[in-house]
């Protein structure tokens, strides 16, 4: 009886098409407002934030199917029937929510084709942000219906879409605080901003943040039901406890700033590494690029084992400030790193063996000048040590591939000239005396002894 | 004097009046709540689209039947009924300028309630009364990601423009006239076909 209800209503309700027309509007939103996606999870947390658009349409949908008695000018007649609101009204609430759940995740299946690497890390934390938005998506039909059902206005459900838009758009700069940014409140509001500083990947939202927004939707959801099946201002009344209950409880628990809700992904940046020979291990954020590697690490370790032995035998690709260990590798690991939100697979191979044979592939000593790991290099010249240091790297990793130095980009002008002096002044020495140089190089940047890696380079020690 | 107060009694204008009376209003409050320049381009707009929504209800009577069948010749009182409700709303969101700081330049507003009247009335034909409002609704959504406070809107190319003319700035000349075009276009369609029957 039940089920053949709900049949009826899924077919003959405009639960299917408001969730066709919710599911288009969210696609085309996903496509057209970001270039493709890095990873799943920069789309799973833009799904949430464009919920700013795809939450009013649900409130608006439930508003409509709210009034469909009045429209249909049956109410009078309807509410004369035997049988109670909360059972007449429940088949309907369930179709909406099925209605509001299908565009979640047919949104979020067509988003993938804007996803530029499906098969990438697919991180734990992505699977409760779908799941909240889904509930934010049935507590925003259900909360629809009930405002539906009390004011049945051919006005209520476009009116509501341009209320929850206005609404959400002027709610949060109005919550943010100057100095300490957004306060976790804003947790409350259906849509969910990445962090701050744009780490998607490098990030999942705390369990704390999470529960307490799930606690919040559920009572928001729970009102909106008790609303629509209620029959007397008594009961509607009443109907208000679960929103004011979850307010109570969920507010002291979110976190105070909403910056502190966002929390490191230790799995996104552990490395994983491939079986056969030679070894090359990547962040897993990045793994989906383990297969692209394999060439590109076998090229610059076969020249490393040419032109500088021993030579290493595993390849590790970090990520800038993944918070691990900043120890020196050991000797038979060649460590270079790329930024977060580097697509590996983008770069050329040519351009992976320069980055894995920057400093003879050796990463940067944390204790030089400007050569921490993670710094983005800006325009504008930089001190001279700093220059000079990277320029020693690169002059290192042009020797070893036989090649000129690349190109300046902004800001590199000054290490690409000093690079091209290093390595004009290499190659006038006889062969055995330039690699003992580079391996000089080399063996000062395992240990980061102090010292000028370009004086090392040039046999020049002494004149500064 | 009587034909017309029954007219316009059987079309809700009361109610549509009193819910365009309160959006000036709210246009008004909100302009003086709200100080952020691109806060307050954004409301104007959403204010706008509130407000011309709200004639879609209007645009159908009580009984198709009974209009089709009465000797009265609808098509010019129709054009006459989108064009006279577009331009009260225009002037009363305008004069909120009157009693405030202006939230948005008469002729943005202007540009922005002829076409979304237009896509009312278009909808209206199309759709029918009810579902008018679908229309200008996920259109002005739509486009709301490329306005001020969220992004900017695009400069180029043309139907980039033409497609966002709602955010575009008040000088931007094919925003004008896709807004304009949307009048014509709508207020035709309506005036011939009339409100689709629903």
């Amino acid at each position: 009886m039940g089920a053949r209800i709900l049949g009826i209503e899924l077919r003959r309700s405009v639960a299917m098409p408001a969730a066709l027309v919710i599911a288009a509007v969210g696609v085309f939103v996903l496509f057209a407002s970001n270039p493709p996606y890095r990873s799943w999870m920069e789309l799973v947390v833009v799904q949430r934030d464009i919920m700013q658009l795809t939450w009013p349409l649900a409130l608006a949908a439930g508003a409509w199917q709210g009034i469909r008695e009045r429209r249909s000018r049956v109410e009078e007649l309807i509410a004369t029937t035997a049988r109670p609101r909360p059972q007449r009204v429940l088949p309907v609430a369930t179709a909406m929510a099925i209605a509001a759940v299908v565009a979640y995740l047919v949104m979020l299946a067509g988003g993938t084709g804007h996803l530029r690497h499906p098969d990438g890390y697919f991180p734990a934390g992505a699977v409760p942000l779908i799941a909240l938005g889904a509930l934010a998506l049935v507590a925003a039909a259900w909360l629809g219906l009930a405002i539906g059902a009390l004011l049945p206005s051919p006005l209520t459900a476009p009116m509501l879409v341009v209320i929850a838009f206005l609404g959400l758009a002027v709610v949060p700069p109005m919550l943010r605080d100057q100095d300490r940014g957004e306060p976790g409140a804003v947790l409350l509001l259906p849509f969910l901003q990445g962090p701050r500083d744009g780490g998607y990947e490098l990030q999942v939202l705390s369990a704390r943040a999470n529960l307490s927004q799930a606690l919040w939707l559920v009572a928001v959801a729970a009102t909106g039901l008790a609303l629509l099946a209620a029959a007397r201002t008594a009961t509607r009344v009443a109907a208000l406890l679960p929103v004011l209950l979850g307010a109570a409880i969920a507010v002291p628990a979110m976190p105070r700033q909403l910056a502190a809700a966002w929390v490191a992904d230790p799995r996104a940046t552990e490395v994983v590494c491939t079986r056969d020979e030679p070894q090359v291990c990547i962040a897993r954020m990045h793994s989906y690029a383990l297969d692209e590697l394999s060439g590109p690490a076998r090229q610059a370790l076969s020249v490393l084992a040419a032109k500088l032995p021993p030579a290493p035998t595993r390849v590790m690709l970090r990520t800038f400030g993944d918070g691990r260990d900043d120890g020196r590798p050991p000797a038979d690991t060649l460590l270079a790193f790329v930024s977060p939100d580097d697509d590996v697979l983008a770069r050329t191979p040519d351009d992976l063996v320069e980055i894995m044979l920057d400093g003879a592939g050796v990463p940067p000593c944390p204790n030089l000048p400007g050569a921490s790991p993670g710094k983005v290099i800006s325009g504008g010249s930089r001190p001279d040590a700093e220059a000079r240091y990277l320029a020693a790297r690169r002059a290192a990793g042009a020797w070893l591939l036989d090649r000129d130095p690349e190109p300046a980009r902004a800001g590199e002008e000054l290490d690409v000239t000093l690079a091209r002096q290093a390595l004009d002044a290499l190659h006038a020495l006889p062969a055995d005396r330039q690699r003992a140089r580079v391996a000089a190089l080399r063996d000062a940047e395992r240990t980061c002894a102090p010292g000028d890696r370009l004086d090392l380079l040039t046999g020049t020690s002494g004149t500064r | 004097m009587r034909p017309l107060v029954l007219y316009l009694r059987s079309r809700a204008a009361p109610a549509t009046a009193a819910t365009v009376l309160g959006c000036a209003v709210a246009l008004w409050a909100l302009g003086l709540a709200i100080d952020h320049p691109q806060g307050r381009v954004l409301t104007a707009l959403l204010t706008a689209l509130a407000a011309t929504i709200a004639l879609a209800p209007g645009l159908a009577g009580a009984d198709p039947d009974l209009d089709r069948a009465s000797a009265i010749a609808w098509p010019p009182r129709r054009a006459a009924h989108i064009v006279v409700a577009g331009a009260v709303v225009a002037a009363l969101l305008a004069a909120t300028a009157l009693a405030g700081q202006q939230m948005a330049g008469t002729g943005h507003i202007a540009r922005n309630v002829a076409g979304l009247a237009g896509l009312v009335a278009l909808g209206a034909a199309v759709l029918g009364a009810a579902r008018a409002p679908l229309l200008p609704v996920i259109w002005t959504v739509l486009v709301l990601r490329y306005a001020p406070p969220m992004g900017e809107p695009p400069t180029r190319p043309a139907y980039k423009i033409m497609l966002t003319w709602m955010v575009q700035p008040p000088d931007v000349r094919s925003a004008t006239v896709t807004a304009v075009a949307l009048a014509v276009a709508g207020t035709l369609a309506y005036a011939v076909l009339g409100s689709r029957r629903s």
